[in-house]
């Protein structure tokens, strides 16, 4: 099929998502979010966030066949976030996709979510043209995830290059953002705080840097390509405490600048290094912390230096969404890939090796 | 002319059944209450085929009534999502059905044959609670006479109690022994569905019934 309809369900954290695709071309892309109802905990809560999408999921679904002109019957095929993500969450977007795959007929495919951030790139209104790319990676930077991934084949052979080995680089911010009081999701508050601050005032950790965890590229050591963030946010703790000792202000603006400074320091220069070391001459940027104007600012300029290409897809397409799912269900069909069994489960630490269930 | 509804049931363990009428003629039940996102969606398939009705167009099918529970959280999910996605995609009704109402329907004719004229249905709530409701028994037919309750079971009203919370707290409910392991089954949903549609009351939105918020805490930083 040159162009099947592929309409994509994503429900593995607090985003319901359903977009609809045909081939590469974007035709619906729908989001309602429980985000407002996390606030108060400074934090996505499991519960909150699956209770949000047995409520969003129907008027999503017909938001998006809405957007898109069609109903259920032209529809080719059907995927679904089946893993990594918060098991709670994922349960209601497998289970009101299975439900749309019986009562339709259509093949449906539990696809990896890691990998539909990679397959969003292949869409034609991304601009991106990743199909004349000699080797691709791809950066995912969000809430939930800190990967760099080498695709071989988006639709069967996905390598992880390294990660985060504690939090996830979002949820780093997310937890910054709470010692400085600054409110919740931390990523956009603190690189507003961030361009008040000086990046320089204070020097923080980049986890993982030192030349035991490092090796050398003929003989690299385990977490050369692996991030940490738990003792960058432990220095930023110990920062404001003893501010608090003194009863001095906290210089919330400087810390802020500081520590998305290591953050971002600290990710592209391990994801560049991946990159060079493997052959890379691509990378796909995806996951929330896109948005973040340093990351994107240092990733363009050490991309540059080393002769690498970037995409940054439209933000509101880095995000989670159903139309990532879509378009890689849409590769997967393509390809030729058999759908998945009515009775797969939903798998929270899902593998990217396993692109689809 | 027969009519025939298709049930789910998640609120313990997953099942699916075809009614016809008042009587059951296709059925699906697992054991775990681990699995339900899992097997449900083959269940469905299963019994609509073996009732002689295509999945894709089961023009001969009236609605669905689904268990809303109380129970644990992410299997009642599943068949509630379930439910509602069929019934928007075959364009047909879903009502809930308390899935303690169900329970009870199945069990108040036995309770009723042994002189029981009041009784408790409990399931699990799993952290050492049990879901319940008390039922007022006329003539074999439940009558719900409260909302249903999470608690301790020590402080379950003192009646004979039917379903599987009896048989995990022995030393806290009198529970009656045939029914010591009993969870919801969507032929208990079918059955009490049929009925309350017919008489225009006992029906649920459909829509979990939690009884429980969730648990998540504000941290210390962020209380004023």
């Amino acid at each position: 099929m040159a162009s099947p309809i592929v309409l994509g369900i994503e429900t593995s954290c607090d985003e319901t998502g359903i977009g609809i695709v045909s081939g590469t071309r974007l035709l619906a892309h729908q989001v309602a979010s429980s985000m407002d109802e996390h606030v108060a905990f400074g934090g996505v809560i499991p519960e909150i966030a699956a209770r949000a999408h047995v409520t969003e999921f129907l008027p999503v679904l017909n938001a998006a066949l809405a957007e898109a002109h069609i109903t259920l019957d032209d529809v080719d095929a059907i995927a679904v976030t089946a893993g990594p993500g918060l098991a709670g969450a994922l349960m209601v977007g497998v289970a009101g996709a299975k439900a749309l795959a019986v009562a339709t007929g259509k093949p449906l495919y539990g696809i990896n979510h890691l990998i539909a951030h990679i397959g969003v790139g292949f869409l034609d209104n991304v601009g991106a043209d990743l199909h004349n790319v000699h080797q691709l990676g791809a950066l995912l930077v969000s809430g939930g995830h800190t990967e760099m991934l080498k695709i071989n084949s988006l639709t069967s052979d996905v390598e992880l290059l390294g990660s985060t080995i504690d939090d996830a680089a979002g949820e780093a911010y997310d937890k910054v953002a709470r010692l400085i009081g600054a409110g919740y999701p931390g990523g956009p508050i603190i690189d507003k705080m961030a361009h008040d601050g000086d990046p320089k005032a204070f020097t923080f950790p980049r986890g993982l840097t030192a030349p035991k965890n490092m090796g050398s590229a003929q003989e690299p050591a385990k977490d050369r390509y692996n991030w940490s963030f738990s003792g960058l946010k432990t220095a930023v703790s110990r920062a404001v405490e003893q501010f608090a000792l003194r009863d001095m202000e906290v210089p919330a603006n400087d810390i802020a600048a500081s520590f998305q400074e290591a953050v971002a320091d600290v990710i592209t220069h391990k994801a560049v290094l991946a990159a060079t070391e493997h052959g890379i001459d691509h990378i796909l940027l995806g996951g929330g912390v896109a948005a973040n104007s340093r990351l994107r600012q240092l990733l363009t300029e050490r991309t540059q230096a080393a002769g690498i290409g970037l995409t940054i897809p439209p933000m509101n397409l880095c995000t989670d969404n159903g139309a990532m799912v879509a378009a890689l269900g849409a590769q997967l069909v393509a390809d030729g890939v058999a759908p998945s069994d009515l009775t797969f489960s939903a798998d929270p630490t899902q593998a990217v090796q396993r692109v689809s269930v | 002319m027969s009519h025939i509804f298709l049930a789910l049931d998640t609120s313990a363990t997953a099942s699916a059944a075809i009614a016809r009428d008042d009587e059951i003629v296709a059925h699906r039940a697992t054991d775990s209450q681990r699995n339900h996102s899992e097997v449900l969606a083959g269940f469905i398939k299963e019994v609509l085929t073996e009732a002689g009705l295509d999945p894709t167009a089961p023009e001969m099918l009236d609605g669905i009534f689904v268990g809303v529970g109380p129970g644990p959280f992410t299997g009642l999910r599943a068949g509630i999502v379930t439910a509602q996605t069929l019934a928007h995609t075959w364009n047909i009704p879903a009502y809930g059905v308390l899935s303690l109402d169900g329970l009870a329907y199945r069990v108040a004719p036995e309770a009723f044959r042994t002189g029981v004229n009041e009784f408790i249905v409990a399931t699990d709530a799993r952290r050492k609670e049990v879901y319940w409701a008390h039922y007022d028994n006329i003539g074999g037919q439940p009558q719900r006479l409260h909302w249903p309750f999470v608690t301790d079971p020590a402080e379950v009203t003192e009646l004979p109690v039917y379903g599987a919370g009896a048989g995990l707290y022995p030393q806290h409910l009198f529970g009656m022994s045939e029914f010591a392991d009993a969870v919801p089954d969507a032929a208990d949903i079918a059955a009490y569905g049929t009925l309350a549609l017919r008489r225009g009351r006992g029906l649920q939105p459909v829509e979990p019934h939690y009884l429980r918020g969730h648990d998540a805490q504000i941290p210390k930083q962020l209380r004023k």
